[in-house]
């Protein structure tokens, strides 16, 4: 092991562990307990790594070189609204229903905050283009972490649509003075109604052109109406920004409408107040980092029950913070936040890993620690999610990217 | 079409002279030092210009008293080339109107009588890349002119192209400005997306990176007119460039459709990941001009970059009424580390060749335009002064008080 | 040397102690300083020399160093070949050829030494904010806005670039920015105001704008500006008379009352009795009783304590220089008329983009000129930048002593390229560097600490591999107080 080291070397010693670490392709990380966020946790177990991929979980010890040892074990976090390494430039303004168009060449990789989102212990992301479009594109799942490529990155092109509904796709749009309001030009949505219109329109007319067939249609209008005719198919979900009640029942009317499967309502601040047409729907739930006025966007009022509300309902639960500077503010905080308004420890466990993977469709590869996984692990020093514990180490594709042993000057 | 210089017929004219009888006016200048611009030095240096090439440059060429004859108590260096710059362009140097105009041709806003062409004569610079300034997707062709007699090196010597956030934001497309300006259906570029739900009033297309990179890849993927002939890989693309993510993208791409050319901007080209990136691309790097602020990884970039063998240039943009900022951001670049003699052959030979012109200027060398300067010393110690300039064998600017 | 009594309780502790420390030295060797001097090697604090007391605040410091050159520019125009410069506890306690090292010195090798530049006209390590405060009077003070945990890249890259001093100034365009200070780059020096501040009062400068709120103003309002800029010199003066006036009142009155005093001692017995009398008779006649009243018993009211005014009468007066941003050829010439009457005002013009045309007298009269030739320093708000690459050699060939400064902004990193740039059109190559080293600190009051390579001044040194001002030279070593700060 490493001999203790003083504080101002600590720096130093965890840049030569990183720098050594990069070349272990295996390790045996021990903890007392192992949140596996796919059944029941294991006291005194072991995750064995190999390869970037989960080789073993068990009880025991287990058995290889390379030993880290910690209070706790939980899977990488996933926040599928973390709003990092995008600017206003991600999203395609010529037109407001961009569906076709991929974020994926929008991200910036090279950003501080990935490292930053890394170190809390959120491994992987969603990242979607802004919402100045009603229909933004096509979201990505990525990792926070490696070399700064999309090909390095990227766990998921398409997976999933953006859209939104309340303000924001209409902030700042007006018609001109003194214009008539029906003019030609002048079809950008002013108002909630007009971006909901719009967001009906574009499934309108995907599913005309459907009906009609669309030979000689725009190629880029052609891909347009496939990806939303997919989001129908249940094939691709699509997560909606929508915070306050009125934009909620608006995206619960369109999923009736247009019959989507799977829709995703991100913000979702208001998710409390009507449970009863939320359970109806069917919807997944991403909620934004809790303030403690309550206030949010939207005017929208953020309960702090509300994530055990949208639990009890049995709907599919994330949360998020948004990619919160505030140490305090940070993914793992959220969902201790959560807890403190009544959601049970396995359910915060399962809202920024296992829920979130799902809800995009990349569970056969993130959000629980099984054998064949990709190798993104947390270690923490004591139990996840209390104010007094923290992610101590981190292991991302198998590579220790935080070393635990340097935190606690070992 | 500019038609291009038949090189080889020119190379063995200048033979000829060598052998022959000069038929038309010779110049012969003999410096305490040549440099020739490959980091070859030559004491006492003879170059022998004859109808406005160079026809021999060496150490042991007689002087034919026959001819004029120059005695230069300095050192003789190939002239200086700004690798992208405005200069004489009057602001005019991007259509604002649309974003693609690949059949710009920037060389039709140059006005070679504008003051800063003289200044930068004076400076030492014979030649400039006259390029826009990235607000453009696609800006136009960028051209090669000479600082004096007008003179055009190349009017086709790239497709300027842009992966820079000005490109998407120019014209007040940035979001949040979309309040009522008139659609004009003109400004939807041809061959984008026929969008017949457009929303957006009056702003150009594209707004993001994802719809740039898709209007780049449509044009390259199904090329016609000039951007055919860059796809085939006659012409270099000039792709603006700046956040690293941006340079990455920009890599990306190039490789993608097999591109040649440089990117311009591009400050922190010294990362490791940007510089793997555009090592595995081929392109070059136009780098500047410094400023006094400019940050330490910016300048050491050059260092990098030239240890990685990605060839660089430096650019004027900006600074087109000052251009001692040139020789100044290559002193900048030395002082944070780089080669004296490789920053050199950035603001010459390598300009050149980043430029698609290294068969006309960059270096002294047989066969080549007579683009030269007489300095009082070094050129990268910035006491030494420009005491002659002399382009297409021509005296074309002199010190004042200066001996000649 | 100055008056400091007046203005000490006016500054900042920092300052106070910067000034405390720097005393001694002001009163120290000013000569040459160039021997082959005794270094003291059995005594480790340096003070052999005889030039730092027991009391100096600043403690024994760095390691011994003996620097090596084949070439030490003592300063710009004397020169020594192959010689040693000793720097023991931040000074340079020996210059000559031959000087042996002592046990344990590290040694340092290059080309050619010569003294650390100081930039003159820098706002290097100021707190922006404070930089551009708009709201700045004469007494507001430079080294108040000195942030000593500034990570800025500014300060290294300084360093880098050989400036290890700056003469700082804070405020933006306003009429009068206050206190300026000269001040070390380096940054792990900076922790103890003592080592940061080698002179917290270097000069009160001010701006005669070409613009105001982004709008340009025209003749009238920019002479307007000179002759307020003039009208509060003549406030600081009458203030520093006023109090003139007070002391020579107040002395008048302490006279008096002494003689009163010893006028009373003398007939004690018979004033006592009078004044008994009197008593009694007022009590007789039922009145109040009345002492008597002196004319001494007033007391000189001491002048409204001002603290601009008083900083104003030490530029009036000399004792600080009088630093003035100025740029057209009407305001310098407004500006040289006006001043003319003060003739202890020690005025220096930065900027002076069109100082040439009033050389003569600017010679004439000994007033130093700041250029900023530098093509890239940044924006300002104004064509008027002193950017021409000639004006240096111009002024320089008229007699002017000319100075070489970074422009007010933080990049002093170029300093050397710009005196490089003004030697390279037309500036005596030694005045060029004499105007970032020599010059510089004798504009701003300390010859006696920087400038130079010489016995006693502080060891602020560069060790490069060639001519200072030859841009293709390396710097190799950069000394600051007598630490290696870059290499």
């Amino acid at each position: 092991m490493i001999r203790r080291l003083p504080t101002g070397l600590a720096l130093g010693a965890l840049a030569v562990l990183g720098a050594s670490a990069a070349a272990q392709d295996a390790w045996v990380i021990r903890a007392e307990t192992i949140y596996t966020a796919a059944g029941d946790p294991i006291a005194g177990g072991h995750v064995r790594v190999e390869k970037g991929k989960i080789a073993s979980v068990g009880s025991g010890p287990g058995s290889g070189a390379n030993v880290l040892e910690a209070a706790a074990v939980t899977p990488g976090m996933i926040d599928l609204s973390a709003r990092i390494g995008t600017t206003e430039l991600s999203v395609e303004q010529s037109t407001e229903t961009a569906a076709e168009l991929s974020v994926v060449e929008a991200i910036d990789f090279f950003s501080f905050r990935w490292d930053r989102e890394l170190r809390s212990g959120v491994t992987a992301v969603l990242v979607s283009p802004y919402d100045n479009d009603v229909i933004g594109g096509l979201a990505a799942v990525v990792k926070t972490g490696g070399p700064p490529t999309l090909e390095a990155r990227l766990v998921k092109e398409a997976a999933a649509l953006r859209a939104a509904i309340g303000s924001q796709p209409s902030a700042g749009n007006r018609t001109p003075r003194g214009a008539p309001p029906s003019s030609f030009y002048f079809r950008r949505p002013t108002t909630r109604m007009g971006v909901e219109w719009v967001l009906r329109k574009a499934y309108w007319d995907a599913i005309q052109a459907a009906e009609r067939g669309e030979a000689d249609t725009d190629p880029h209008v052609r891909a347009r109406h496939e990806v939303l005719r997919r989001t129908i198919r249940g094939e691709l979900p699509v997560i909606v920004d929508a915070w306050a009640t009125q934009d909620i029942r608006t995206a619960i009317f369109l999923k009736e409408e247009f019959q989507i499967p799977r829709l995703i309502v991100d913000g979702a601040a208001e998710a409390w107040r009507e449970p009863e047409l939320l359970a109806r729907a069917g919807l997944g739930v991403v909620l934004p980092p809790h303030v403690f006025t309550g206030r949010t966007r939207e005017e929208a009022f953020f309960a702090w029950d509300c994530a055990a509300t949208v639990e009890e309902l049995g709907l599919p639960l994330a949360l998020s913070a948004h990619g919160a500077r505030d140490f305090g503010a940070r993914l793992d905080r959220q969902a201790g936040f959560a807890m403190r308004g009544g959601l049970p420890f396995a359910a915060a466990l399962a809202s920024v890993t296992i829920h979130p993977a799902r809800m995009v469709g990349v569970d056969d590869r993130l959000g629980s620690l099984e054998v064949g996984k990709d190798a993104d692990v947390l270690l923490w020093n004591g139990t996840p999610f209390e104010a007094t514990s923290a992610v101590i180490g981190v292991l991302l594709n198998g590579e220790l990217v935080l070393d635990p042993r340097a935190a606690a000057g070992q | 079409m500019i038609p291009t210089i038949p090189r080889l017929g020119l190379l063995s004219l200048a033979s000829f002279l060598a052998a022959q009888a000069p038929a038309g006016p010779v110049l012969q200048v003999r410096a305490r030092e040549v440099r020739v611009g490959d980091g070859t030095v030559i004491p006492n240096g003879v170059l022998v210009v004859q109808d406005g090439r160079i026809a021999r440059v060496g150490a042991d060429i007689p002087i034919d008293e026959r001819y004029a004859f120059l005695a230069h108590d300095g050192v003789l260096t190939a002239g200086m080339i700004a690798d992208h710059s405005q200069m004489g362009l009057a602001g005019e140097a991007n259509e604002d109107a649309r974003s693609v105009v690949p059949e710009a041709r920037i060389l039709h806003g140059f006005r070679p009588a504008h003051s800063a062409v003289g200044k930068a004569l004076a400076a030492g610079i014979t030649a400039v890349v006259i390029a826009p300034t990235g607000e453009n997707l696609i800006g136009g062709v960028t051209a090669v002119v000479k600082t004096s007699g007008g003179g055009v090196v190349d009017g086709e010597a790239h497709l300027a192209l842009s992966f820079a956030r000005a490109a998407l934001t120019a014209g007040g497309s940035e979001p949040g400005f979309f309040f009522g300006r008139a659609e004009d259906p003109a400004q939807t570029p041809d061959g984008g997306p026929e969008d017949t739900e457009s929303a957006v009033s009056g702003a150009r297309y594209p707004t993001s990176y994802s719809g740039a990179w898709r209007e780049l890849a449509a044009r390259f993927t199904d090329p016609a007119g000039i951007v055919a002939g860059v796809a085939r890989g006659e012409l270099p693309v000039l792709i603006e460039a700046w956040e690293r993510h941006e340079v990455e993208r920009a890599t990306r791409f190039s490789r993608r459709f097999s591109l040649r050319g440089a990117v311009r901007g591009a400050p922190l080209a010294g990362d490791e990941h940007v510089l793997a990136a555009l090592r595995a691309s081929g392109l070059g790097v136009i780098l500047g001009p410094f400023e006094a602020g400019q940050t330490h990884a910016s300048l050491a970039a050059v260092a990098a970059l030239q240890q990685a063998g990605v060839p660089v240039a430096f650019a004027l943009t900006g600074r087109e009424n000052e251009p001692e900022m040139l020789r100044v951001s290559a002193v900048r670049a030395v002082e944070a580390g780089a080669d004296p003699v490789l920053v050199w052959k950035a603001l010459t030979g390598d300009a050149a060749r980043l430029a698609g012109v290294e068969a006309r200027i960059g270096r002294l060398a047989s066969g080549l335009d007579a683009d030269f300067v007489l300095w009082s010393g070094d050129p990268l110690d910035l006491r030494s002064r420009v005491e002659a300039v002399y382009v297409d064998g021509k005296r074309a600017y002199a010190r004042e008080g200066a001996s000649r | 040397m100055r008056v400091q009594s007046l203005i000490l309780p006016l500054l900042s502790g920092a300052l106070l102690l910067a000034s405390v420390a720097a005393a001694p030295l002001r009163d120290g060797p000013d000569g040459d300083g160039v021997v082959a001097a005794d270094p003291p090697p059995g005594d480790p604090s340096g003070a052999g020399a005889g030039e730092a007391p027991a009391s100096s605040p600043v403690p024994i410091r760095g390691e011994t160093l003996l620097l090596r050159a084949a070439r030490v520019i003592v300063r710009p125009g004397r020169e020594i070949a192959d010689a040693e410069i000793l720097v023991q506890n931040g000074r340079i306690v020996a210059v000559g050829a031959g000087l042996a090292a002592p046990p344990g010195a590290r040694v340092l090798e290059g080309e050619v030494v010569c003294a650390g530049f100081l930039d003159p006209w820098s706002s290097l390590g100021i707190e922006p904010g404070s930089a551009g405060d708009l709201s700045t009077t004469p007494a507001t003070a430079a080294v108040d806005g000195v942030d000593p945990y500034d990570p800025a890249e500014g300060r290294r890259e300084a360093l880098r670039g050989g400036v290890t001093c700056a003469r700082v100034q804070a405020g933006g365009p306003a009429q009068v920015g206050g206190v300026g200070a000269v001040v070390r780059t380096a940054e792990r020096l900076a922790a103890t105001p003592g080592e940061l501040v080698v002179l917290g009062d270097a000069c009160l400068s001010a701006t005669i704008g070409v613009t105001r709120g982004g709008r340009l103003l025209d003749v009238f309002e920019r002479v307007g500006e000179v002759e307020r800029l003039v009208g509060q010199i003549e406030r600081g003066r009458a203030y520093r008379e006023s109090w003139v006036e007070h002391r020579h009142d107040l002395e008048e009155w302490e006279k008096k009352i002494a003689e009163e005093a010893a006028k009373l001692e003398k007939d004690f017995k018979k004033a006592k009795k009078d004044r008994e009398k009197e008593q009694k008779e007022a009590a007789e006649k039922d009145k109040e009783f009345k002492e008597k009243k002196y004319k001494e018993d007033r007391k000189p009211r001491a002048p409204k304590h001002d603290a601009d005014a008083e900083v104003l009468a030490r530029a009036a007066e000399g004792e600080i220089p009088l630093v003035v941003e100025v740029h057209r050829a009407e305001e310098i010439r407004a500006l040289l008329a006006k001043t003319a009457a003060f003739d202890r005002l020690r005025l220096v013009i930065a900027g002076g983009t069109e100082a040439a045309a009033h050389a003569a007298e600017l010679a004439k009269r000994r007033i130093p000129v700041i250029v900023w030739p530098a093509p890239g320093l940044g924006e300002r708000p104004d064509e008027y930048d002193g950017h021409d690459l000639a004006l240096a050699g111009e002024l320089g060939r008229a007699g002017v002593q000319v100075l070489i400064g970074s422009g007010g902004g933080p990049h002093a990193r170029d300093l050397r390229n710009l005196a490089a740039l003004a030697a390279g059109h037309g500036l005596d190559p030694a005045a060029a560097l004499a105007a970032i080293t020599t010059n510089a600190a004798r504009v701003f009051d300390v010859p006696d600490r920087l400038g130079s390579v010489e016995r006693g001044k502080d060891a602020e040194l560069l060790v490069l591999d060639g001519d200072p001002l030859d841009t293709t030279s390396r710097i190799r070593f950069v000394i600051s107080h007598g630490e290696v700060v870059v290499e």
